[in-house]
C-alpha cells in the first residue's frame, strides 16, 4: 500500500514536472506548480534525506545532543521538536526567497523553478540537515568553530569574513529593496515609517505594562499595523500630509542610513525585538495565506517558460542564464547563511538525532517552498507590467513612453494606459522602474489577494504586501547591523581593549558607526545608480552566499572524508563542486566581463570614458563615486575566492591523506 | 476541534517564548528568582548577540 502511494505521488509529480517544463507558447496554471513542488519534496525528503541520514551521516537515536548532555536552561535547553522547527524556519527565512526569484523571473519561469527545487532537494537541505548533523556531534560548535577544527585556521577566519562580508552586502541590497518600494510612494513610506512606532510601543508594553506577553502584544501590533497600512491611503489623499512622505531615493536612503543607526545603538527590548515579533507572525501569516489563495484561484501563468534574456541581455540585471540564475537565487535553493543557524541556537535546543532530517532538511525544503510562491506571484504578471516595473530607466529610458517602446519592441505587449490603470488601482502615481523586486512582488501578491478576498481593495493589499516585505526586511537590517557591530567589537578588542566591551556606549557607537558606515556606502552608490544598483548589488550578495555554502559544504565534505567514508562524502562534495563552478565563473565574468552591465572593469573603463566627454559636474562626481565602487567590488569579489579556493585546497589535501580518523565523533 | 487550537495556542506560545518564565520559575523553585522584567529583558539580550535572522 505504502509502495502505491509513492508510485502514485511520483507519476503525478512528474506529470505536474513535465507540464511546467514542456509548455510553450501558452499560459499553464499556478497550481502545476504547487503539485510538482510538493511531491518533489515529499520524495526526496522521505527517500533523500532518510538515506543520507541513515548512510551517510549515520544519525543515532540514543545519541545523547548536547541539549541533553549540557542542559542549564540558558543555552542547552531541550525543545520539543515542533518548537524547534518553528525557531529554525522562523531564523533561516527572510527576504531573500522572496526577491530573488522576483529577479530571476526575469529569464522566464522555468530556469528559476527548476532551480529552487533541484538546487533545495540536492544542495541546501542537504548543507543545512549535514551542518546540523555535526554542530549536533560537536556539542553546538557553530560553523566557524567547525571550520578552524577540521580544516583549519584559515578555514575559520575565512567562514568568518565571509558571515561579515555578506552580512553588510546584504543590509545593503535589502537596504535598496526598501528605498525602491517607498521611493515617490507616500503610502508606502508613510506605512513603513509608521512600523516604527508601532514596534516602539509594543516594546514598552512588553518591558513595562505586561512583561513577557508577547502574543497579546503581537495582537495589538499587528492590529495597529493593519490599520497603517489603511490610514496610509489617508495620508496619500490629504495634499498636506502626502508631502511629508514623498521622497527621492537618496533621502529615503539616508533616513534608512540614520535608522539603522538607531536600531543598533538602542537597547534590543525597544525596537528590535518587538519589530521580530511582529515580523515574524506577519511573515508567517501571510505565507500561509499566499499558499492558501494560490489553491483557491489557481491564476495563469503569464511569463514565457524562457525568455531571450537568458543570453545576459536581461534589463534587470546583466549576465547569462549561466551562472547568474544560480546566483540571483541564493535563498531559496542553498544559502550559506543557513549553516551559521544551523550550527547557532538549533543545535542547542534539539532532544534526539531523529529529528535532524525533519528541521534540518524539511526546514529547508519549506524555504524552498516560499520562494516557489515568489516566482509563481512574478509570474503571473503580465511580462509586459513585469518588466516595465523592474526596469531601471538607464536601460529602458527615463519617461514612459520610452519605456513602453523599449518593452514592446521586445516583444512584451505593454501600454501606457495598462501601466497608468494598475497604479491608479494600487494607489500609486506610477510603478515605472519601480526595481529591486518589492514592488512587483507586491503588485503580483496583491493581484493574487485580490482575486480570493476582494477585487476592490487591491491598493491595500498592494500596500500590506510593501508592509509586509518592509517590515521583516527591516529587522534584518537591525539584527544583522547589531551582529556586525559584536563581530567588529570582537575583532577590534584584541587590539584596543575598551573597543570589545560589549556594553561600552563609547563602543557602541564607534562600531555601530562603522558598521553602518560600510552596508550605508554601498546602499549610497545602490541609489545614485542609474542602473538601479540592483544590477550591482544582488550579485555580489549572491556570490558572497554561495561562497559561504561552499565553505559549509568544505566542512561537511572533510568531516564525511574523516568520520565515514569518501564514497558517502559525494552528498556535500557533488553540490560543492557545483557550487565552486558557479561562484568561481559568476566572479570570474563580474570582473572581466568586456559586457560594461556584467564586468566591473567593463563597466568602470565605460564611465571613465564617459568623464572624458562630460560636461556636467555633478555627473562627473557621481561617475567617479560609481567607478570607485566598481573597483572596489572587483578587490572584495577576488578576495571572497582566494579565500574559497584555499578552503577547498584543505579538503582535496584531507583527500590524500592516509591518517586514519575515529569513525565516532 | 478544541483539542487542536489547545495544541496551536502552546505552540505559539512556546515559539513567542512565552511559556519560558513559568519553566525558569519551575526549575528554580528553591532560590530566589528574577521578575518576570528581568527574566525578558536578560532573554532579550541574549537572544539578539548572536546571528539568528538569515537572508
Amino acid at each position: 500500500m505504502k509502495i502505491f502511494f509513492w508510485i502514485i505521488l511520483s507519476i503525478v509529480g512528474a506529470l505536474a514536472f513535465s507540464i511546467i517544463a514542456l509548455s510553450r507558447n501558452e499560459t499553464i496554471n499556478a497550481i502545476w506548480f504547487i503539485v510538482a513542488s510538493v511531491c518533489i519534496y515529499l520524495i526526496a525528503y522521505r527517500f533523500y534525506a532518510a538515506w543520507i541520514a541513515t548512510k551517510a551521516l549515520v544519525i543515532d537515536s540514543n545519541q545523547h545532543t548536547p541539549s541533553i548532555k549540557f542542559n542549564d536552561g540558558k543555552d542547552f535547553i531541550p525543545t520539543d521538536k515542533w518548537i524547534v522547527f518553528g525557531h529554525h524556519f522562523a531564523a533561516i527565512a527572510g527576504p531573500g526567497p522572496l526577491v530573488g526569484p522576483t529577479l530571476a523571473a526575469q529569464f522566464g519561469y522555468l530556469p528559476g523553478t527548476i532551480w529552487i527545487l533541484v538546487g533545495a532537494v540536492l544542495g541546501g537541505a542537504v548543507q543545512d540537515m549535514s551542518v546540523l548533523f555535526f554542530s549536533v556531534r560537536k556539542n553546538g560548535k557553530s560553523l566557524g568553530q567547525l571550520a578552524r577544527d577540521e580544516l583549519g585556521t584559515l578555514a575559520g577566519i575565512a567562514s568568518q569574513i565571509g558571515t561579515f562580508v555578506i552580512m553588510i552586502i546584504l543590509i545593503a541590497v535589502l537596504g535598496l529593496v526598501v528605498v525602491n518600494a517607498m521611493k515617490h510612494s507616500p503610502w508606502a513610506t508613510s506605512t513603513v515609517v509608521a512600523t516604527i512606532p508601532i514596534a516602539i510601543f509594543i516594546g514598552f508594553y512588553l518591558r513595562n505594562i505586561r512583561p513577557g506577553r508577547v502574543l497579546e502584544a503581537t495582537a495589538i501590533g499587528v492590529l495597529l499595523l493593519l490599520l497603517a497600512v489603511y490610514y496610509g491611503g489617508e495620508i496619500d489623499k490629504s495634499t498636506s500630509l502626502r508631502v511629508l512622505f514623498d521622497h527621492d531615493g537618496l533621502s529615503l536612503a539616508f533616513g534608512v542610513i540614520i535608522y539603522g543607526f538607531c536600531a543598533a545603538v538602542l537597547p534590543v527590548w525597544m525596537l528590535l525585538a518587538p519589530r521580530d515579533y511582529l515580523s515574524t507572525f506577519v511573515k508567517l501569516g501571510t505565507v500561509i495565506f499566499l499558499a492558501i489563495s494560490i489553491i483557491i484561484i489557481r491564476p495563469e501563468i503569464h511569463m514565457p517558460a524562457v525568455t531571450q534574456f537568458i543570453d545576459g541581455t536581461g534589463p534587470i540585471f546583466g549576465g547569462s542564464l549561466f551562472p547568474f540564475v544560480f546566483i540571483t537565487i541564493a535563498c531559496g535553493a542553498i544559502s550559506g547563511f543557513h549553516a551559521l543557524i544551523s550550527s547557532g541556537t538549533t543545535p542547542k535546543l534539539i532532544t534526539n538525532e531523529k529529528y535532524i532530517p525533519m528541521i534540518g532538511y524539511g526546514g529547508m525544503l519549506l524555504e524552498s517552498f516560499v520562494a516557489i510562491m515568489a516566482i509563481v506571484a512574478a509570474c503571473i504578471l503580465e511580462p509586459g507590467i513585469y518588466f516595465a516595473i523592474n526596469s531601471p530607466p538607464g536601460m529602458v529610458g527615463s519617461s514612459a513612453a520610452e519605456t513602453i517602446q523599449t518593452i514592446n519592441n521586445w516583444g512584451f505587449e505593454v501600454t501606457l494606459e495598462q501601466m497608468n490603470q494598475l497604479a491608479q488601482d494600487v494607489g500609486e502615481n506610477s510603478l515605472f522602474a519601480r526595481t529591486g523586486g518589492a514592488p512587483s512582488l507586491a503588485v503580483g501578491m496583491a493581484t493574487i489577494f485580490a482575486k480570493a478576498f476582494g477585487q476592490n481593495l487591491l491598493a491595500m493589499w498592494y500596500h500590506f504586501a510593501i508592509m509586509f516585505e518592509a517590515v521583516f526586511i527591516l529587522t534584518t537590517l537591525d539584527a544583522g547591523t547589531r551582529v556586525g557591530r559584536f563581530m567588529l567589537q570582537d575583532i577590534l578588542g584584541n587590539y584596543y581593549k575598551p573597543l570589545g566591551n560589549h556594553s561600552s556606549l563609547f563602543s557602541n557607537i564607534i562600531t555601530s558607526s562603522a558598521v553602518v558606515f560600510c552596508w550605508g556606502y554601498f546602499l549610497y552608490i545602490g541609489v545614485i545608480d542609474p542602473n538601479g544598483g540592483v544590477n550591482i548589488l544582488w550579485p555580489l550578495f549572491g556570490i558572497a552566499n554561495q561562497m559561504l555554502a561552499a565553505i559549509a559544504l568544505c566542512v561537511v565534505t572533510a568531516m564525511l572524508i574523516k568520520y565515514r567514508n569518501k564514497l558517502y562524502a559525494m552528498v556535500s562534495a557533488i553540490p560543492l563542486c557545483w557550487l565552486l563552478i558557479i561562484t568561481t565563473v559568476a566572479a570570474y565574468e563580474k570582473i572581466f566581463s568586456d559586457d560594461s552591465r556584467v564586468g566591473f572593469l567593463a563597466a568602470a573603463r565605460k564611465i571613465q570614458d564617459q568623464i572624458s566627454n562630460s560636461t556636467s559636474l555633478i555627473d562627473i562626481d557621481v561617475m567617479q563615486k560609481i567607478a570607485f565602487n566598481l573597483h572596489l567590488n572587483v578587490v572584495i569579489i577576488s578576495i571572497l575566492v582566494l579565500i574559497l579556493w584555499i578552503v577547498v585546497m584543505d579538503v582535496v589535501k584531507l583527500l590524500f591523506q592516509v591518517k586514519v580518523y575515529g569513525k565516532n565523533i | 476541534m478544541e483539542k487542536i487550537f489547545k495544541k496551536i495556542w502552546f505552540f505559539l506560545k512556546e515559539l513567542s517564548g512565552e511559556n519560558n518564565y513559568q519553566k525558569y520559575i519551575m526549575n528554580n523553585k528553591k532560590c530566589t528568582h528574577m521578575t518576570q522584567k528581568e527574566f525578558y529583558l536578560k532573554q532579550l539580550n541574549k537572544k539578539w548577540n548572536k546571528i539568528n535572522r538569515c537572508c
